[in-house]
């Protein structure tokens, strides 16, 4: 008798200590009121955080889209065009300047006259050309001279 | 190969010519010399302007980067040669009324080589 009311007193305290281990984790587990109100706006902030990054991410990659479309049917294409344009035009104008150069040597050697005033107007027309051909150019007038093709006024 | 030389001797003897004139106590100045064989001209500048001739002309004209030389001799015939190398250009540009004056052209019209003498052996004043 005296065995088993020990054993239900045992039976009895283990489950109150039991018991009391269970509450403590609960109350480990289970956040205060103020814990949780922070949990809950943190998880807010993070939630509008993720939302905002995405909102981000979309914006970009609508932005990077436009840049592509533009780039690759304006931009990109037109640039090269215009330095095709300019260099067709530089080059049209360097063949007209060389080709009036040389006419005016032609006319120089046909007259047999080569003036100091001509001189200069050959190396004004001359002075922006690649330094081949303006020698070459001048060169020409220099070896008529030397072929008593050409006599040249002297200062 | 060869005509290198042969610039190199001619000029040679061509200086050595005119130092030995100044040498000697002559005047140094010389005519407008013409020698197409060689394909250059020489001549002192202040020497030809100061002959009675109004034929005789040496010297180089520039602008900007490139520059003519020209001579004429007595005889009238005129050689001249072209260049926009730098070398020859800043040599033109060191021609003044006192200066000796030698150039070689191609067959081209270019200047193969200029020379500028300026110093106490030139015509004196």
């Amino acid at each position: 008798m005296q065995t088993s009311k020990g054993m239900v007193t045992g039976f009895v305290a283990g489950i109150v200590v039991a018991g009391g281990a269970v509450l403590l984790l609960r109350d480990d587990v289970t956040p205060r009121p103020d814990e949780s109100a922070q949990v809950a706006e943190l998880g807010a902030k993070i939630e509008r955080l993720e939302h905002s990054v995405s909102q981000l991410s979309l914006q970009a990659a609508g932005s990077s889209r436009g840049v592509a479309a533009d780039g690759g049917t304006s931009s990109a294409a037109t640039a090269p065009a215009t330095d095709a344009k300019k260099e067709q035009t530089r080059l049209a104008e360097q063949q007209r300047v060389v080709a009036s150069a040389e006419a005016r040597v032609e006319q120089a050697i046909q007259t047999g006259q080569w003036t100091l005033e001509q001189a200069r107007d050959l190396d004004r027309l001359t002075v922006d050309l690649p330094a081949e051909e303006r020698g070459r150019i001048h060169a020409r007038i220099a070896a008529a001279i030397n072929n008593d093709q050409i006599k040249p006024e002297l200062p | 190969m060869r005509s290198d030389f042969r610039r190199i001797l001619l000029t040679a003897l061509a200086a050595a010519a005119f130092s030995a004139s100044a040498f000697a106590g002559f005047r140094s100045g010389q005519q407008v010399v013409i020698a197409d064989q060689y394909s250059l001209a020489n001549g002192d500048v202040g020497f030809v302007h100061h002959t009675s001739d109004d034929v005789q002309w040496i010297g180089c004209l520039t602008a900007g980067d490139a520059g003519y030389c020209l001579a004429r001799n007595q005889e009238g015939v005129i050689r001249s040669c072209w260049s926009n190398e730098a070398r020859w250009v800043n040599t033109m540009r060191a021609v003044n009324s006192d200066s000796y004056v030698l150039f070689y052209w191609d067959a081209s019209g270019y200047c193969t080589y200029v020379s500028v003498q300026n110093d106490s052996s030139t015509m004196p004043k």
